[in-house]
């Protein structure tokens, strides 16, 4: 009798302690949360984390190594040819990065998202023009077209933002009207067609959210990528201009510097990296939310 | 077949075209470009003379014409710094491109391929647990710093391969890492999703129970199949390496089309880097148009679902 008491008893308390680790292992997968909230402060409130100006030059502090004392002031990354705060210019750094990245995605997602769901609810001449469209954009290698496009704008954040707004807006644009084709196709919107609701009111109210779901995985990994690109356009002198800190332009101070100050090049680079592996993980665990299929 | 092989054609012409409408107009509305030919302190007059000389203060259509029709004499305009037609020095760049950019993708390919066939194989097992993050952290590796980083290891601190410039087999393989890495997180999935969807397929069981092999099914069965998708991705990715050729070739100094971009740009050398965009649009589409078309050869279901599907 005891023993068929104490069966349940340790069965129950091992699953429990399964559960418990199972539950963590469910809450640790979303670390990239983590460093992506820890990215937001500091691109909020960058003087509150960096230790020092990030413009501040010291020429009696030139390449230093991390860890460098000069009287009061610890360099816990080191400094750079002109004796300023590897840190504190990493910290800087996020903001162009972030705001680039967050501005561009949403004005090529909304309306990418929006040419696509149009064309793929109106069927005939519009919708085909659209794509037709989008693919030709999205023939052109997009960095040499974006290359062009901001060094005949020139060189600045706000051009940055606009150019990859214009060449991404057809990945948005391909996803939308995939789903939004198939969506229309479905009985509760031919019936709410046939009930006589206007074309717009159909596409907000039936088509918008049945296709929402990949649009926001799609997004989050554009993040990702617009962070990178964003670097890329920054390291070839094309986005944040020198001395105003960002990660691409601290990459490329960097190059020259690499035999003899490592320092200066990499730790950008691993802001960049960490910043940019969290929001892909991020992509991809909404992703198995919102699709448990694949 | 000729059906197919016409639609396609007539598509990758219609790109083609897109693209060169696309980069005129892109050019053209951002700005007078004589203001960046002439020197600071030109008069307005001077500016007004050079405009007119250069056919810039026409109606916009008229110019787009002239464009075109010098496009078809294979005229792509006089670059300003070299006084040289634009299109002879992207051509002459474009070879140490394309050896780069073939070297990268057999290095992504060579170790892509094995990755992605390994993770569907072991599904579940450690060799996936431990691949796939390699993977996702592959992805997420910016070209300028694995290349600043490579430079660092096998450059500065072993001193065993060149940091920079061209010449030998020993040049090539930092850029080549550099550019493959770009591509190989992309293949490997599409190749491990591919081969998980051909290894659950019933001619896979029936191989086996008719008493092949292991080695046998996966190589004369399933590997065929699984790479069908994975040729189209080095269709797309195509793109992909030419855009980080881009920074790839400024780490290095290779003197290829990437380069030449960065100094074009730095030098406002405008009909230079509206060649480059020109001619690296065109090796894409065509890419992709022969990939397709191959594409139609090795599968027939392509061609007839698309040409079924009018």
């Amino acid at each position: 009798m005891s023993q068929t008491k104490v069966a349940p008893d340790f069965l129950a308390r091992s699953t429990s302690r399964k559960m418990k680790a199972f539950r963590l292992r469910k809450v640790l997968r979303w670390w990239p949360l983590l460093i992506i909230l820890i990215a937001l402060v500091a691109a909020a409130f960058p003087s509150v984390l960096a230790p020092y100006n990030p413009d501040l030059t010291n020429l009696a502090a030139r390449l230093e190594g991390p860890g460098f004392r000069y009287g009061a002031q610890h360099f816990l990354l080191g400094t750079d040819s002109l004796g300023r705060d590897v840190l504190s210019r990493v910290i800087w750094g996020v903001r162009p990065s972030v705001v680039v990245a967050v501005v561009a995605v949403l004005v090529a997602g909304v309306s990418g998202s929006t040419l696509g769901i149009v064309a793929g609810t109106i069927e005939g001449g519009v919708g085909t023009i659209i794509m037709r469209f989008a693919d030709m954009v999205l023939s052109i290698p997009f960095f040499l077209l974006a290359i062009l496009v901001v060094a005949a704008l020139g060189p600045s954040l706000v051009n940055v933002v606009v150019v990859l707004a214009l060449v991404r807006w057809p990945i948005y644009a391909r996803v939308a009207y995939g789903q939004s084709i198939e969506v229309s196709k479905r009985e509760s919107v031919r019936s709410a067609i046939a009930l006589g609701a206007r074309q717009w009111r159909v596409m907000r109210y039936h088509i918008l959210p049945e296709v929402l779901a990949p649009l926001i995985v799609v997004a989050t990994l554009e993040v990702g990528s617009m962070i990178v690109y964003e670097a890329a356009l920054s390291f070839i002198g094309l986005g944040t201009q020198p001395p105003a800190p960002s990660w691409g332009s601290m990459l490329s101070e960097g190059e020259q510097y690499v035999s003899t100050a490592w320092w200066i090049s990499t730790f950008p680079g691993l802001a960049l990296f960490v910043l940019a592996l969290s929001v892909n993980r991020l992509g991809d665990l909404i992703r198995d939310v919102l699709d448990p299929k694949s | 077949m000729g059906r197919f092989i016409v639609r396609r054609l007539i598509q990758a012409a219609l790109s083609l075209f897109g693209v060169l409408t696309i980069v005129f107009f892109v050019v053209r509305l951002t700005g007078n470009p004589v203001r960046l030919l002439v020197p600071q302190n030109a008069s307005a007059a001077d500016i007004a003379r050079l405009t007119h000389q250069l056919g810039l203060d026409r109606p916009l259509l008229d110019q787009y014409g002239t464009f075109l029709v010098n496009i078809l004499h294979g005229n792509l305009g006089y670059s300003y710094v070299q006084s040289q037609p634009a299109l002879g020095i992207v051509l002459g760049r474009f070879p140490n491109t394309v050896e780069l950019a073939i070297s990268a993708l057999c290095f992504s390919l060579v170790f892509a391929i094995p990755i992605g066939f390994l993770t569907a194989y072991f599904r579940g097992k450690w060799i996936e647990r431990l691949l796939m993050p390699v993977v996702a952290l592959g992805q997420s590796m910016p070209a300028f710093w694995s290349g600043i980083l490579l430079v660092l290891v096998f450059a500065v601190h072993w001193r065993i391969l060149p940091s920079s410039g061209q010449g030998g087999i020993k040049a090539l393989i930092l850029p080549s890492i550099t550019l493959g890495m770009i591509t190989l997180a992309s293949i490997a999935r599409i190749s491990r999703v591919s081969f998980l969807e051909q290894l659950n397929k019933d001619y896979v069981r029936t191989a086996r129970t008719k008493g092949a092999s292991t080695a046998r099914v996966m190589v004369v069965h399933v590997f065929r199949n699984a790479l069908l998708p994975v040729i189209t991705m080095v269709g797309l990715e195509a793109a992909n390496l030419l855009g980080g050729a881009v920074i790839t070739e400024e780490i290095f100094a290779w003197p290829g089309i990437g380069q030449l971009t960065v100094q074009s740009v730095q030098s406002s050398d405008f009909p230079v880097v509206e060649a480059v965009v020109l001619v690296a649009s065109a090796v894409y589409i065509l890419t992709n148009l022969s990939v397709d078309l191959l594409y139609g050869i090795i599968d027939p279901r392509v061609r007839i679902k698309r040409v079924g599907s009018r």
